[in-house]
């Protein structure tokens, strides 16, 4: 197993692999930039990840998350570091999804983002509920109270809050990772390992059932 | 070679005391970790350990300090106005606190107040560099470290770029200040430029690793060249035991509750 992970990790890094999921890294921790910049009411704070995920593959997108996390926390944002469980499962899902090839088509991209926000809302809704009382100091802080107020417990109120934000952020963010992939060149895209992931293999590419030279 | 081993001694040093700190969070009540915060204030200005690392670092740690005291008050508000436990402590203009949810605020607040600081001193005492320098030390693959120091470089640069695109987007005509739907697909627009110039300095900076021979089996380590011995100070290795003790202690009284 370890042998394993060792070898895909190789092949993900390879290469263009290693300089752009650092500049995942990054994207991750500047894309609020933009957002604050164009006043879109979203943190949008994954579209590395899920990107590194897509082009490179599941273990180099873990790292990303976990390395966004790490420096995030030490450039002021200390909560982030309790969150890279979340950062690991979203790593883990979209590149295991788009090793399905479910980044080739729009409509598997947004059921995939429906479904990594449930499962985000899941995985965060522990942390943000027990080590942060489900204040984050965001807009959603609202939505929380919202929940709270009428009744509802602290950790069910958390998981409801992120049940209604978490899909549409991802969602969004998968579309736009699946709007980048595909407007790169195809000289690009075939430098990156998860490249196939984008793009289908050629007919002329797949060996012909019936010649018998092919090995 | 000194001076790196005693670096390296220094961040581990610093590490396990924040680990210590992060057990003590965890296990202790709010009052003990009011105390523990404080404390902490105290080492950092006094403890050479703990101390900034540069005027720059002390002031981004106030900053820090500040910030999650904000937020400890609150979550103990928030709390105290939602969680309709225990008494009522205090009514502000017709709305009552109780005061049931002003201690789970206290608790969880405190506990992240100090979390928030414990992690606030070790990267403000250690440059990210050095950190990053530590981790290569200790064992940590030469890519990561590497994708580390790599995406310190693109944080610093990735901020200009962005604000030079947007500002030239802009003025070619992109409506950046249209409805919201429109503002997604701009963000799209925005991020395209970035995103091909990245990967045109990634496509050179992969290059060079590869003729350097970065992904090469016989490539020398780094502790081959330098010979850094992997051991645990006594100051290290004492946090680690009472961090033990606490975890031991709190085991035993919730085994006997």
């Amino acid at each position: 197993m370890r042998g394993w992970i060792r070898d895909q990790f190789r092949r993900e890094i390879a290469g263009i692999g290693l300089p752009f999921l650092a500049f995942g890294v990054a994207l991750n921790l500047t894309l609020g930039q933009l957002t604050t910049a164009l006043k879109i009411p979203m943190y949008l704070d994954s579209v590395g990840t899920i990107l590194v995920a897509v082009l490179c593959g599941p273990l180099s997108a873990m790292l990303t998350g976990s390395l966004a996390n790490t420096l995030g926390s030490a450039l002021g944002s200390p909560g982030m570091i309790f969150f890279i469980p979340v950062v690991l499962v979203i790593g883990a899902f979209t590149g295991f999804i788009a090793s399905r090839g479910w980044f080739r088509v729009w409509y598997l991209v947004l059921l995939g983002g429906i479904l990594q926000g449930l499962l985000a809302a899941l995985v965060s809704a522990p942390i943000s509920a027990y080590l942060f009382g489900g204040v984050m100091m965001a807009g959603t802080d609202f939505l929380v109270m919202y929940f709270r107020s009428i009744g509802h417990s602290l950790l069910e109120s958390v998981l409801y809050q992120g049940f209604a934000s978490d899909p549409i952020d991802k969602t969004v963010s998968y579309l736009i990772a699946f709007f980048i992939v595909h407007n790169l060149p195809g000289s690009i895209l075939a430098r990156f390992y998860g490249g196939r992931n984008i793009t289908r293999p050629a007919i002329d590419e797949q060996p012909p059932e019936s010649d018998p030279t092919h090995r | 070679m000194s001076n790196l081993l005693n670096q390296i001694q220094l961040i581990g040093d610093r590490l396990s005391f924040v680990l210590l700190v992060v057990v003590c969070a965890f296990v202790f009540p709010w009052e003990a970790n009011l105390c523990v915060f404080l404390l902490l204030l105290i080492l950092q200005t006094t403890s050479s350990l703990l101390r900034p690392s540069s005027a720059k670092a002390g002031l981004l740690f106030r900053r820090f300090v500040r910030y999650f005291l904000l937020l400890t008050l609150l979550m103990v508000a928030v709390n105290a106005l939602l969680l309709r436990e225990g008494k009522i402590i205090a009514e502000v203009f017709g709305v009552s606190l109780f005061q049931g949810g002003a201690i789970f605020g206290l608790t969880t607040g405190l506990r992240l107040l100090v979390l928030a600081t414990a992690l606030g001193i070790l990267f403000g005492s250690t440059p990210l560099a050095e950190f990053a320098d530590y981790l290569g030390n200790v064992g940590l693959p030469s890519s990561v470290v590497l994708t580390l120091l790599l995406s310190l470089y693109f944080v610093e640069t990735l901020p200009h770029r962005i604000s030079r695109i947007f500002t030239a987007q802009e003025a070619r005509g992109v409506p950046v200040r249209s409805n919201l739907f429109a503002r997604i697909r701009v963000f799209s627009i925005l991020l395209m430029p970035l995103m091909l110039s990245s990967i045109i300095e990634s496509i050179d900076r992969g290059m060079s690793l590869e003729l350097r021979g970065f992904h090469s089996e016989s490539r020398i380590s780094r502790e081959g060249l330098v010979g850094v011995r992997r051991t645990i100070s006594r100051r290290s290795a004492f946090f680690l035991l009472l961090a033990s003790a606490v975890i031991t202690l709190r085991l035993a009284l919730w085994l006997t509750q």
